[in-house]
């Protein structure tokens, strides 16, 4: 156990120094791996790993999802997509950011990535709460928690990951994350309105916005909504493996940017694909590197000892799962939610197998925390996009306004772990 | 959060360095055509299959193939535009004190890292090539496919030595 957790410090100490986390636990994990089997078979496993990896079907989701996702945003669909949420929502108080948080929402649900979302929503919503004289905490918090919806709302690409290393149905891991998705989009919402009930001068009435154009909006997003009921659809119903549906995702996505006069040439269809490239390319960075950590990790019995020490401590299934979570609370201020997954889920996972709990059910709690992370200081990915997009706002004011909506994420966690079948009703 | 200065400076560099626009446009290329491919392959599959029962034949490792391409020929893009992922927490505070030294401190991490990768992946290449190891459906010389992709690994850890020396003679901007 003891070289084990050397390792993780080594990791983390590498990781804080600045060196690239991938290559932080590949190097270590390799350090270790040689430690325990020699330097011929060290090597030797390494390079077998990233083939098997690199080579894994089930990964080609991970690229055509992000291809999907960045076809969707180079199509500049989220300025429909926050005047639909927007002619729907103007009515209630606070009404823009409760329409920030939809869109945020839709946005996410099909371009799936939280810091995308984020730094799109910060140009569109940010402008139009500060013309209404919105309160900056307010406005730049409803914008960091809405991006973090991507990494929950299917299709995602961390559930994606969590299903392939814990061996888990990535169709069942989709359809999973959709109630729970939902609920903290009605608890964003919830929590908006009990900001703005209890501070009215956050967000001032906003009168009848004439800029709405709300017939043109709710038939431009039509297509993704289309393209989101084809994909999550085509997964439920068994018609399309996630791999398929993802194919289907990124081509339907290619054809909506095509209609909106997106992709007409050779140099417009060049950054998108660049773009999802190198976002692949150095999330397998990752997943290489905390692979062969976990191989380090398996071989010095951490995870059996831990099974031994979970037993002796006779914790329910509910109580190691709270136990997890708090540290992947700790771990998500500051790895994000890939590094999370990848160094928490395998070193657990023969104690979560040894106490029988629902593996799609812990998929879910194991990923909202990492969309935790995204938002808690000192290394709130969302909070330094929203700030990096709006370079005006200040830092301080910014986390001062995501924390309402992490006492909203705590509280939809809370209920999903002693309430599984929120999780559950639709996969059993 | 990536350090703009930095991907700015080597830029810059990939315009001036011949072997680096070179490389630059090869892995570009080959890494967006391989992902393109990839998508039009998994639609032509599906469609093929529901429509007229017809999937294509060995379309399953056709996609293993083009992502490992992909994966490997986008490290060296990753590199050129620095956006591994990384734990900013200390590191901006480290680099605003020493930019010239953590820049090459944390490069050398990733070129030694991308180097016993890519000579791995060599390793296995020459093995399967000796042995002529082929794969299962389509049955092609695995070799074929291990070994341009190592190359490719190789020539991300290159381009990694590359911007080591010129942040360490200034010919890119450090952070």
């Amino acid at each position: 156990m003891t070289v084990a957790l050397l390792g993780f410090l080594a990791v983390i100490l590498l990781a804080f120094s600045g060196v690239r986390i991938g290559i932080a636990s590949l190097l270590v994990g390799l350090s270790g791996v040689i430690y325990y089997r020699g330097v011929k078979s060290g090597f030797a496993l390494l390079g077998q790993q990233i083939v098997d990896d690199a080579m894994n079907y089930n990964f080609t989701v991970i690229p055509l999802f992000i291809l999907m996702g960045v076809f969707i945003y180079h199509s500049q669909i989220s300025d429909d997509l926050f005047n639909a949420a927007h002619s729907a929502f103007s009515r209630l108080k606070g009404g823009l950011a409760h329409s920030t948080v939809v869109a945020c929402a839709g946005f996410s649900a099909v371009c799936g990535s939280s810091l995308a979302t984020a730094a799109t929503m910060t140009k569109i919503a940010l402008p139009a709460m500060q013309r209404y004289k919105y309160s900056n905490g307010l406005a730049a918090g409803t914008i960091a928690a809405g991006g973090t919806l991507g990494i929950i709302i299917p299709p995602s690409v961390p559930l994606v990951i969590y299903g392939i290393v814990a061996e888990q149905d990535i169709g069942k891991l989709f359809i999973a994350g959709i109630i729970p998705g939902l609920l903290l989009v009605l608890s964003f919402m919830a929590t908006i309105a009990l900001i703005v009930r209890w501070k009215p001068d956050y967000a001032p009435s906003q009168g009848k916005d004439e800029s709405v154009a709300v017939a043109g909006s709710a038939k431009g997003i039509l297509p993704v909504l289309f393209l989101f009921i084809l994909v999550l659809g085509g997964i439920y119903g068994s018609i399309f493996t996630p791999t398929e549906a993802a194919g289907i995702g990124a081509f339907g996505a290619a054809l909506i940017a095509l209609s909106r006069g997106y992709l007409r040439s050779v140099k417009d269809w060049r950054a998108p694909l660049s773009e999802a490239v190198m976002s692949t390319a150095s999330i397998f960075m990752v997943i290489f590197g905390t692979l062969v950590f976990a191989q380090f990790i398996n071989l010095s019995g951490l995870p059996y000892e831990l099974v031994g020490v979970v037993e002796r401590m006779d914790l329910s299934p509910t109580g190691l799962v709270i136990c997890i979570a708090l540290i992947g609370i700790a771990m998500g201020m500051v790895f994000d939610a890939i590094g999370i997954l990848l160094l928490l889920v395998p070193v657990f996972l023969p104690v979560l197998i040894d106490a029988d709990v629902n593996l799609i059910w812990f998929g879910i709690i194991v990923v909202l925390v990492s969309e935790l992370g995204l938002i808690t200081p000192p290394v709130g990915m969302n909070v330094f996009v929203v700030k990096a997009t709006a370079p005006d706002l200040d830092l301080t004011e910014v986390f001062r306004g995501v924390i309402p909506f992490v006492f909203s994420i705590l509280v939809v966690l809370t209920a999903l772990i002693f309430v599984p079948a929120v999780v559950t009703v639709f996969i059993e | 959060m990536k350090n703009e200065a930095n991907e700015a400076g080597t830029l810059e560099a990939v315009e001036k360095s011949t072997f680096v626009r070179f490389s630059h446009n090869i892995l570009e290329w080959f890494s967006s055509l391989s992902l393109l491919f990839m998508m039009l392959l998994t639609f032509a599959d599906v469609i093929g299959r529901y429509f007229w029962n017809a999937p294509i034949f060995g379309a399953t490792e056709v996609l293993q193939f083009l992502l490992i391409g992909m994966i490997f020929s986008g490290m060296g893009l990753v590199v050129l535009y620095d956006k591994h992922i990384s734990v900013d927490i200390f590191s901006p505070a480290i680099g605003r004190r020493f930019p010239r030294l953590h820049a090459i401190y944390t490069d050398i991490f990733t070129f030694v890292g991308l180097g016993i990768v890519g000579v791995q992946l060599f390793r296995i290449g020459i093995n399967d090539l000796e042995r002529n190891v082929t794969t299962i459906v389509l049955e092609l010389p695995r070799a074929a496919i291990i070994l341009p992709v190592s190359i490719f690994c190789l020539l991300a850890a290159l381009l990694q030595l590359w911007i080591i020396i010129n942040t360490a003679v200034k010919k890119v901007a450090a952070p």
